[in-house]
């Protein structure tokens, strides 16, 4: 490197921004140069001056204030624009590439009927927060600010003694290991779950939570994975956290129907229609028959009898018995 | 705290409920970010009134967008995001006006910036700040008139804020090899601005320490 580069690897230094290799080759070159030696204490000469700039303090008082104008301008606004079949289709998916079936009606009027009534759902959860005592979300501050910068969840593994550690960004790297269930650890794999870039660490969040897979929060948040995550390793991961909600949780069948309806990768729908199978005998017969009689898709329609025959339900009209299940597409 | 209410807690449910149309739960978001988006608008604009026009464009351009956002970054990036390009054109406009020069040059040589006598609406919490503080922070703020708007906004991310530069790099949507470049940019231009104040603070360190050595 030459002084003109280690000039600019002296700023980045000054700011923590060089790697280990290239802080120990700054520091190398530091010992045996004078001028960049020179340099490196004017820039961080510089940096004691800019520290001193008085800063505009933001009290709370003005923060308030700003609230309160904001809500008023805010009132001028119309809601964001969003429609019921926003709604729908930003709870269930489409996963990406849109709606890859044609729906029967039938479909259609069950997954309106889940739009409703999971934005009532969430409506009411909403509702429940909004009722809570304002001492109750006050006192929660500490640990908002725990989350509430979070940029990127970096890693999860699970630990000798069953405990999850995660390494994370918020403003600096951070890294904290407890039980999965704990407050502050479960926000940051429920972020995880749902936050690109990295499959690797979707996975893994989805491994650490699994096993409280019935708790409510988990439960949507892999109905939201299994919606929308882009990578079908993971969608099969959430898919199968899911399993054991599908028998008492109608929630869970809807999501996964959704799934067989509109995923665009065979096997995650073929993992889904093995799922549903497992909901109790009669709903698991009523929803395969729907599917079987309102997918376009053959080889839906032939898992689904393929499950159907072994619930000993009647195949619906229309629908052969499977010789043998292959991939139509 | 049960664990639904957690999840309300939660970005994601705070967001989606704000999606849905929820107004309660999109002032629940602003709450956790606007400390943040207005310490960085006042960093930058310096007036009370420019700040409060940021912060405003900052959540009203939020509240228009939020059905768009689809997870694909944390909210807080998007957030600054928003933020950072309200005071990119904030930093803009202002450049277009000074093209009429306001920097002249006093008859003993010294370069005088005219905007300087425009007096300074930024509360100062203290008369030792307005007397320590005020000198020093017209010339830094002089000082970073100097830097192109992305170097300005990199510079106050980094220097006030803390932020690391790969997520500078994800709110200003550039590489963080670029946002490297720029910081060095800024910083090089902030040295060769503020070299006779560095030099005082070395000369004053000196005499503090010379001070103590006699003391002993």
């Amino acid at each position: 490197m030459t002084c003109e580069q280690f000039e600019r690897a002296i700023a980045l230094h000054i700011y923590g921004e060089l790697d280990g290799a290239e802080a120990h080759e700054l520091q190398h070159h530091l010992a045996v140069c004078a001028n960049c030696a020179a340099q490196m204490q004017a820039m961080q000469r510089t940096r004691a001056v800019l520290d001193a700039r008085p800063a505009a303090p933001v009290s709370p008082a003005l923060l308030a204030s700003y609230r309160s104008r904001l809500e008023a301008s805010l009132d001028e606004e119309s809601a964001p624009a969003r429609g019921w079949m926003d709604l729908i289709h930003g709870w269930f998916g489409p996963s990406h590439q849109g709606f890859r079936y044609a729906l029967g009606p039938g479909l259609v009027a069950a997954l309106v009927f889940i739009g409703f009534l999971s934005g009532w759902l969430s409506h009411s959860r909403v509702a429940g927060r909004e009722s809570a005592p304002r001492e109750q979300v006050a006192g929660n501050i500490p640990e908002q600010q725990q989350t509430s910068r979070l940029l990127r969840v970096n890693s999860i593994s699970p630990t000798a003694n069953g405990l999850v550690s995660v390494t994370y960004d918020d403003v600096h790297q951070q890294s904290v290991e407890g039980p999965a269930m704990d407050p502050h650890i479960e926000r940051l794999l429920l972020y995880a779950a749902q936050n690109p870039p990295n499959a690797g660490v979707r996975l893994d969040s989805i491994d650490a939570l699994r096993a409280h897979a019935n708790d409510t929060t988990v439960r949507q948040t892999m109905l939201w994975v299994l919606a929308h995550d882009p990578n079908p390793g993971v969608r099969l991961k959430a898919l199968d956290a899911l399993r054991a909600g599908v028998a008492d949780d109608a929630n869970v069948r809807a999501g996964v129907l959704h799934t067989i309806m509109s995923d665009t990768n065979p096997g995650v729908r073929a993992e889904a229609i093995e799922v549903l199978s497992q909901a109790p005998p009669d709903d698991a017969a009523r929803l395969l028959e729907q599917v079987a009689h309102d997918t376009s898709n053959v080889y839906v329609r032939l898992r689904c009898a393929a499950q159907l025959k072994q619930l000993n339900a009647p195949l619906p009209h229309g629908v052969m018995a499977p010789v043998a299940p292959t991939e139509a597409r | 705290m049960d664990s639904a209410l957690r999840a309300a807690d939660d970005d994601a449910a705070l967001i989606r409920a704000a999606q849905a149309g929820n107004r309660d739960a999109f002032q629940q978001l602003v709450t956790r970010y606007d400390d943040s988006v207005l310490r960085l608008a006042r960093g930058i604009v310096r007036s009370e009134e420019d700040a409060w026009d940021v912060y405003q464009e900052t959540f009203i351009k939020a509240y228009r967008s939020l059905g768009k956002f689809r997870f694909e970054c944390a909210f807080y990036t998007w957030i600054y995001r928003i933020a950072t390009n309200a005071c990119l054109d904030y930093l803009r406009r202002v450049a277009n006006r000074r093209e009429v020069p306001t920097i002249t040059t006093a008859p003993e040589g010294e370069e005088l910036d005219l905007t300087d006598a425009i007096p300074d609406h930024a509360p100062v919490a203290n008369p030792e700040q307005l007397l320590l503080g005020r000198e020093v922070g017209t010339r830094i703020d002089r000082a970073m008139r100097r830097l192109t708007p992305r170097e300005r906004v990199v510079f106050e991310l980094k220097h006030y804020e803390g932020l690391r530069l790969r997520t500078i790099g994800e709110i200003l949507q550039m590489s963080e090899e670029t946002a490297k470049n720029t910081l060095f940019r800024g910083t090089q231009k902030l040295r060769t601005a503020l070299a006779d104040l560095a030099g005082a603070s070395r000369a004053s360190r000196q005499r503090t320490q010379l001070g103590s050595a006699e003391a002993e």
